[in-house]
């Protein structure tokens, strides 16, 4: 999750050139947010720039090509879409 | 700083361009959900437009097997004008402007939409034409009087739910008019009934194929002489269809490939998963993929109607010349 592969590939980091709007840094957030309970019935408060971060992803899975590990990161993404839009508009 | 904290504020130093509140998500959802319930159709256009492409053309009512486009070739263009419409209104922003979702929605939600003329046209030359391609290969199919439109748009949202229990509906259209066997034109349909119905419709077991698996290579002909190739990243990267693609065109043009540009692995997305909610990113992502193409050719050949808008639109944003066709627009089987 830290080398970075990755981003070369990844369409919405080129266009924006931030970390955030590229697979590692998508894949940080949604580690970190995990960790801190959200989605799990802890009141975890995310701003709009989180939202931003993870809603712009295209999963247009260039990334996982990338990927050493292996890790789906486009699937990763995506399910967390679903779980941001559950939680938050209840 | 935690990692978290410090995305955050790389986040926040570009929020000035593309904020967007949730609250877009719900009011597009609200639409979603209530156009397919009234209608079938993710947003409220004029039916007609869907079945236009048939006037003149029969079909083998008694087959298993129909031809389902979706509607996706007729709604793409759209979704493209709803799109612009909205921006330029501001309703896709958040902040100041999130007041004006609700107006967004009751414009998205009550307004009857059509493409132009010249749009409709089009989708309709291009799906006559695979119905040419097929039945000039001998395949029997039907269609469905009332056909549904697939629900990808609300999967792809990240609305899996909503996405699910419209599946399902789906699925029990398709049952009642005893479908065995499905052909789709376009990459989003093939995906969302060959990997996603059967992941949400437990029961579903119809067979999906593209008109493409059907099409014979050594009976296609290229009507283009050089161009290059923008992939849908659904077809390329998941449901192998990049070397089928190159099967049916190569040897036949001349065909302008670059090992990143046009690489499986590494092609560049047109945007489209997110016209409709960062359309302001999803130009910049056109635009980047356009100026990239049209280094190897200014012929761009697309497999799908969201990324001929998305690039179409990066045309105009990045100011460069290039002409657009779909495959279905630059191939035909002997006597189609
Ligand atoms: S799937 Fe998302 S994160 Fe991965 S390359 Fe595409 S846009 Fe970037």
């Amino acid at each position: 999750m830290y080398c970075g592969f990755c981003e070369f590939a990844c369409p919405t980091f080129n266009a924006l050139r931030s970390r955030s709007y590229g697979p590692r840094g998508r894949v940080n957030l949604i580690k970190t947010l995990i960790e801190d309970g959200f989605g799990q019935g802890r009141d975890v408060k995310i701003d709009a720039g989180v939202i931003n971060s993870i809603m712009t992803c295209l999963h247009c899975a260039a990334c996982d090509t990338q990927c050493p590990a292996g890790i789906k990161i486009a699937d990763a993404i995506h399910s967390f879409k679903a779980i941001i839009l559950q939680a938050m508009l209840k | 700083m935690s990692y978290l904290t410090h995305s955050v504020v790389l986040i926040n130093v570009c929020r000035r361009i593309h904020v967007v509140s949730l609250d877009w998500f719900r009011a597009l959802r609200d639409v979603i959900v209530g156009s397919l319930r009234d209608s079938w159709l993710p947003f409220p256009v004029d039916k007609s437009i869907c079945t236009k492409w048939r006037e003149g053309l029969s079909f083998d009512s008694d087959s298993g097997t129909i031809l389902y486009t979706s509607c996706l070739y007729q709604l793409a263009p759209v979704i493209e004008r709803a799109v612009a419409e909205l921006e330029r209104f501001g309703v896709t922003k958040g902040g100041a402007l999130a007041r004006l979702t609700a107006i967004g929605a009751r414009f998205l939600g009550r307004a009857l939409l059509r493409p132009s003329d010249e749009d409709v046209d089009r989708a309709n030359r291009i799906i006559r034409n695979i119905y040419g391609m097929l039945r000039a290969l001998g395949v029997r199919f039907g269609v469905l009087d009332n056909e549904p439109y697939s629900g990808a748009l609300l999967y792809e949202l990240g609305f899996v739910n909503e996405f699910a229990d419209y599946a399902r509906s789906v699925y029990k259209v398709l049952r009642d008019n005893n479908v065995s066997e499905i052909i789709t034109i376009d990459p989003h349909t093939q995906y969302t009934l060959e990997k996603l119905y059967p992941r949400y419709v437990p029961e579903f077991n119809i067979k999906v194929r593209s008109y493409l698996d059907y099409l014979d290579s050594n009976k296609v002909k290229v009507r283009l002489s050089e161009f290059t190739i923008h992939d849908s990243c659904l077809y390329a990267r998941y449901l192998n269809k990049y070397d089928l693609i190159r099967g049916l065109l190569r040897g036949k043009a001349d065909i302008k490939e670059d090992p990143v540009i046009t690489g499986r692995d590494t092609s560049h997305c047109c945007g489209g998963p997110i016209e409709s909610t960062y359309p302001e990113i999803a130009g910049r992502v056109a635009s980047n993929r356009v100026r990239e193409l049209v280094r190897l050719s200014r012929n761009i050949v697309t497999q799908c109607p969201i990324c001929y808008v998305n690039l179409r639109r990066g045309i105009k944003l990045s100011v460069v010349e290039a002409n657009l066709f779909d495959i279905a627009e630059v191939i035909e089987v002997g006597g189609s």
